[in-house]
């Protein structure tokens, strides 16, 4: 699907479905689909960040997953560079390849508490990936979980701990860790800060911008914040019911949407500016279920644009120019509003700074400072 | 490796406390909370006694706990007495009523027959290794010592119920060992797999928890050949209960693992390429463990009343072999009962053993699960 | 950047002068509240002298991270501590009136007929999840009029009429039919839409909403900011909002309180708090967030450590951790008091930068 060099692209899923049954009746006959994922297509360059935003059960970590092979895909196919194999379909490898390509796609959760195992401490939670790759064993394995440890900002000593001593954000750093161990190129993230609170979210994405220019790494992020995901990515892919509706670059996609659902959800984060109150475009009625979507396009009857074309034929992801791709008849026509720019000198809303400490209150200077790092 | 991008180090007071939680595994953890309900303790205590006392039975009971004495029909529990400044007892013998014709044990206060300590008598083994004539406790002859008195053929009850609680004790933890085995597997199988596999296994265990639990025991304990060897019969009649009882286990344990499997921590070891074998093994039985052993744990008493009942009945255990079940049997009759109160000495160590475990179990299952 | 010195610091400026606003009409004043929670493994200060005031018709904000006694400020209250947390001291003197005689929330019994009279026809509250507060056995619309039948002694066909009304007015698109809905039937802004009619439904003085929007999705977040909004114009009443997404805040509230460990450690209009905050860890928290339609990439400021956990006291300013501006010897040691920031009564820090 894509007009960019094949070699410079490390993921490409084509038409990827994930439709989970639904059992009914005595016998547990299958009664219906839901379409939890139903025909997405997208790309990652080597070395960027594809962030994947959309609503809760749009699909989005479900699509994650079935590109990890954590669950198995109804149809499509998810093509991944590896660096020893070469281009494979992941769809479609048996068991021994599979596991000959995980270690090079890897994957960061949401929840800080059951990503990692109670019984376990953080050592063999983070030692884990190697040992079952046979990787290293021993002293060797020792010191790279303490390599992995100082990475992302935790301290060796930390390995002979259990999860329950750390706080989410530190949990988040060892699932990070864990995700590290086998230098993968590929890291799926799945809504890795949507559970912090701001000051470790900030953190944290702080953490993953460093280790991608570190290790070189791919990032697809999955989040429902829109503004981290603009600060994160380098494109951004927009999920309505198991369908991409709008894949652009960060830029393009943020100032210039094409696609009316991009549109509402831009204009419905809340800004923080008190000078900047805006009344959010009103969505009538609510998200469709997976199971039971509407006809033509699944966006049609929440949509203000919708026309009679709406109601029937499904609209495709196309390329409607500098790789901005929108999955809407009227992508072209339409005239959206994205978020206004703010230039570097005219930004709305001056960043504060934090005052310095004033000396001559500092009453003993020789007092060690509480907190070192940072 | 490279130097560290952002390092959250927290303030001393936290690390202190840290260092103090932090390196506790969760199991110890729960040890801590298990040692905060005293009366679950004290359970535990009381039965770890009862499990050492009926394991040296033969050594602390005075008497052969099959020897019938023609003599002592019915005697009286001895009345221990001070009198010589040292625990002693009278003798008792029988005597011929002759006017009705019918012997009836009367004590002679006459002499004081001093209780010894570590006197020899008949020969026994202890778990079918040591032998040894050597007992705790004992009397000289002609007197008898019968702390619980004895039953209508002169056998000495104290010895029978510690006898008959090697077999009524332990039945609960063999049945239970076939209950966790059977109950674990099919849980986690039946859990981690899901699809065919759960839906076959659950319907299997609906079945069989829809039939009656007695009625069951006694069709498949009735099926048993009464002639069967004592050890044999033992065997199967904690697998009859055992058959019963695993398919609560299977369940809890299926709930567990399903919770497990969606965990994160799964996903995190397939993706890193971790075969399903492994993350069972890894995974899912060891943070299921906590649960089997409460779920056990409270399954215990269960089984030992189902096999006290069963024997009861006279469909588990038979004579010769000696059970609480068994030894109950005697005290059938409201008559025996009314006139020798001592034969339902076996039914106190059945509720407090009963009693004991149910405590037991309830501190284990607070300590897994605060919450629950 | 002056800052107003205070001549000792000692001055207490939320219960400003009587000069600066005499005739104030204050619905909620939260005075020095401390709630202790007395666990076996500790005591956990939740608070730790909370003051403020909500007047009326204004909206409250109450931003923190997790931890910092958000939630405990507004079930304390409703008298809603749970066990075995305690109100140790403060007032919460409430006024349905204006210029009527305050009322000490906390000197009424917690099971009291007049505290729960309160709770219902007066203060309403609304939460994250609104499935706990909707009984699931009941329609949205029985009890929405069990509560009108109870506070206000209508009979059912008036209670009826008025449980669509105010449906209608939360904007559901066809309230005879929600009304006959139970709350699972809903999606989830349509139950916080439910909530939220409950709420209203025996037009509260006083609304605290708790996390109202967090469970929600964008689009619909938006939406229920935007009900809730209009209505608290139309009713005039006043809400205490407790969040802590900053851009909700800036969007809804007209006052913040900025919380952090159990202590208030700024206060003012939101539009100072934005335009001039003071506390670096409002100044933090504000950097922290990533900025929509920036256009160059910033680097997000973090604040370095995580919030200590509840068992432990830290001396001094409760922020010097974690603090920049960190000075030795004088934030470890002394709890900085309350000062206003130039001169303006209704903007208070409490910082040693400032005092």
């Amino acid at each position: 699907m894509t007009t960019v060099p094949s070699d410079d692209i490390l993921l490409e899923v084509k038409d990827l479905k994930k439709h989970f049954p639904i059992h009914g009746g005595l016998l547990r006959r299958v009664v219906g689909q839901v379409k939890a994922v139903d025909g997405v297509n997208f790309y990652i360059k080597k070395g960027e960040t594809l962030g994947l935003v959309g609503e809760s059960g749009c699909g989005k970590s479900t699509t994650g997953r079935t590109v990890m092979r954590l669950l198995e895909p109804t149809a499509g196919e998810v093509i991944f560079d590896d660096p020893k194999l070469g281009k494979v379909n992941v769809a479609k490898l048996d068991s021994k390849q599979l596991k000959q390509v995980r270690p090079n796609m890897q994957i960061i959760f949401q929840d800080p508490f059951s990503s990692l195992d109670p019984r376990m401490t953080v050592g063999r939670i983070i030692a884990e990936p190697l040992v079952i790759n046979n990787v290293a064993s021993g002293q060797a394995l020792r010191d790279r979980v303490a390599d992995l440890l100082t990475v992302v900002g935790l301290r060796p000593e930390h390995a002979s701990r259990y999860p329950h001593a750390f706080s989410g954000g530190q949990r988040q750093r060892i699932g990070i860790a864990r995700a590290l161990a086998l230098n993968p190129k590929l890291i799926i993230c799945d809504e890795p800060v949507s559970a912090l609170d701001v000051s470790i979210q900030a953190q944290v994405l702080n953490l993953l911008e460093d280790l991608q220019k570190q290790f070189d790494l791919t990032y697809l992020f999955i989040a429902h914040d829109l503004s981290v995901v603009e600060h994160i990515s380098n494109r951004v892919a927009v999920m309505y019911v198991g369908y991409l509706v709008e894949m652009a670059s960060t830029e393009e996609l943020y100032h210039n949407p094409k696609h009316p659902y991009t549109e509402a959800l831009l204009a419905a984060i809340p800004k923080p500016d008190p000078r900047n109150r805006h009344r959010p475009i009103r969505l009538p009625g609510d998200v469709p279920s997976p199971a039971n979507p509407p006809s033509g396009c699944y966006f049609h009857p929440r949509c203000r644009y919708a026309k009679d074309i709406c109601k029937v034929e499904r609209p495709k992801l196309r390329d409607v120019g500098n790789e901005h791709w929108a999955a809407c008849h009227f992508a072209e026509e339409l005239q959206l509003a994205g978020v206004p720019r703010y230039g570097k000198s005219a930004h709305a809303m001056p960043l504060p700074t934090v005052p310095p400490p004033l000396p001559n209150k500092t009453k003993s200077e020789s007092a060690p400072a509480p907190v070192s790092g940072d | 490796m490279a130097s560290v991008p952002t390092t959250a180090p927290e303030s001393a007071g936290k690390k202190k406390k840290v260092e103090d939680v932090g390196q506790i595994p969760q199991w110890k953890l729960m040890v801590r909370r298990f040692r905060q309900s005293r009366l679950s303790v004290a359970g535990g205590i009381v039965l770890i006694c009862m499990y050492i006392i009926v394991i040296l039975a033969e050594f602390i009971a005075p008497n052969d706990y099959q020897k019938i004495e023609a003599d002592y029909q019915y005697a009286r529990p001895s009345e221990i007495t001070f009198a010589a400044g040292w625990p002693g007892i009278y003798a008792q013998q029988a005597i011929l009523d002759k006017e009705n014709f019918t012997w009836t044990v009367e004590t002679d206060y006459s002499t004081v027959y001093p209780i010894n300590f570590f006197v020899e008598g008949h020969s026994y083994k202890i778990l079918g290794l040591f032998e040894s004539n050597i007992h705790l406790f004992g009397v000289q002859a002609p007197a008898k010592l019968y702390f619980w008195g004895a039953d209508g053929q002169g056998r000495d009850i104290f010895a029978r119920v510690l006898k008959g609680g090697q077999v009524s004790m332990s039945v609960g933890l063999v049945g239970v060992t076939m209950v966790i085995v059977l109950g674990s597997i099919i849980g986690t199988a039946s859990g981690y797999f899901g699809g065919m596999i759960d839906n076959l296994m659950q319907r299997t265990i609906e079945l069989i928890q829809s039939f009656p639990t007695l009625p069951l025991w006694l069709a498949l304990a009735a099926a048993l050949p009464r002639e069967m060897p004592v050890v044999q019969r033992y065997f199967f009649i904690t697998l009859v209960l055992a058959l019963v009882d695993w398919t609560g286990l299977a369940r809890q344990v299926r709930g567990k693992v399903m919770a497990y499997r969606s965990a994160d921590y799964t996903a995190a070891a397939l993706a890193a390429g971790g075969s399903h074998l492994r993350i069972i093994l890894t995974h899912m039985l060891p943070n299921a463990l906590s649960h089997i052993i409460v779920v056990a744990a409270l399954a215990i008493p269960g089984v030992i009343l189902g096999e006290t009942a069963l024997s009861f009945l006279g469909l588990g255990m038979l004579p010769p072999a000696v059970s609480w079940g068994v030894l109950l049997r005697d005290a059938q009759q409201v008559q025996v009962i009314m006139l020798y109160p001592w034969m339902l000495t076996p039914g106190i160590a059945v509720v407090l053993a009963v009693l004991c475990f149910n405590l037991l179990a309830d501190g284990l299952r607070d300590a897994v699960d605060p919450y629950g | 950047m002056s800052v107003a010195q205070q001549p000792s610091s000692s001055a207490i400026p939320t219960s400003a002068p009587e000069s600066a606003a005499p005739e104030e009409d204050i619905v909620l004043e939260v005075q020095d509240l401390h709630v202790y929670f007395y666990t076996q493994i500790g005591v956990v200060r939740a608070l730790n002298g909370v003051s403020f005031k909500i007047p009326r018709g204004k909206v409250l904000g109450i931003v923190g991270e997790s931890g910092c006694g958000k939630s405990q400020t507004s079930l304390a209250t409703m008298q809603l501590i749970p066990r075995p947390g305690k109100v140790e001291s403060g007032k919460i003197l409430f006024r349905e009136f204006n210029n009527q005689e305050p009322i000490d929330l906390l000197t009424l019994e917690r099971n009291s007929d007049e505290m729960r009279n309160i709770r219902g026809d007066n203060i309403s509250m609304i939460f994250q999840e609104p499935m706990t507060s909707l009984n699931p056995c009941y329609t949205v619309g029985d009890q929405i009029k069990e509560a009108i039948i109870l506070h206000q002694g209508v009979d059912k066909e008036e209670a009826h009429t008025r449980a669509v009304d105010i449906l209608r007015k939360v904007g559901m698109p066809n309230p005879e039919r929600i009304a006959i809905s139970y709350p699972h039937q809903l999606s989830g802004g349509m139950r916080q839409r439910a909530m939220i009619a409950m709420a209203l439904s025996c037009t509260p003085t006083l609304l605290i909403a708790d996390e109202p929007t967090t469970a929600l999705d964008v689009t619909t977040e938006a939406q229920i900011l935007e009900l809730m909004r209009d209505l608290q114009r139309e009713i005039g009443m006043s809400i205490m909002f407790i969040t802590h997404n900053l851009g909700v805040v800036a969007q809804m509230c007209d006052e913040v309180a900025v919380m952090y460990l159990g202590r208030i450690v700024e206060w003012a209009s939101v539009d100072d708090i934005f335009y001039n905050p003071k506390h670096p860890y409002t100044i933090l928290l504000l950097r922290s967030i990533p900025r929509l339609g920036s256009e160059e990439h910033i680097r997000l400021e973090s604040i370095k450590g995580s919030v200590p956990d509840p068992y432990t006291r830290v001396p001094g300013c409760p922020f010097h951790p974690r603090c920049p501006s960190f000075m030795p010897g004088l934030c470890d040691v002394e709890e900085p008091p309350e000062t206003t920031v130039d001169g303006n009564a209704r903007h208070t820090v409490r910082c040693h930068l400032y005092t």
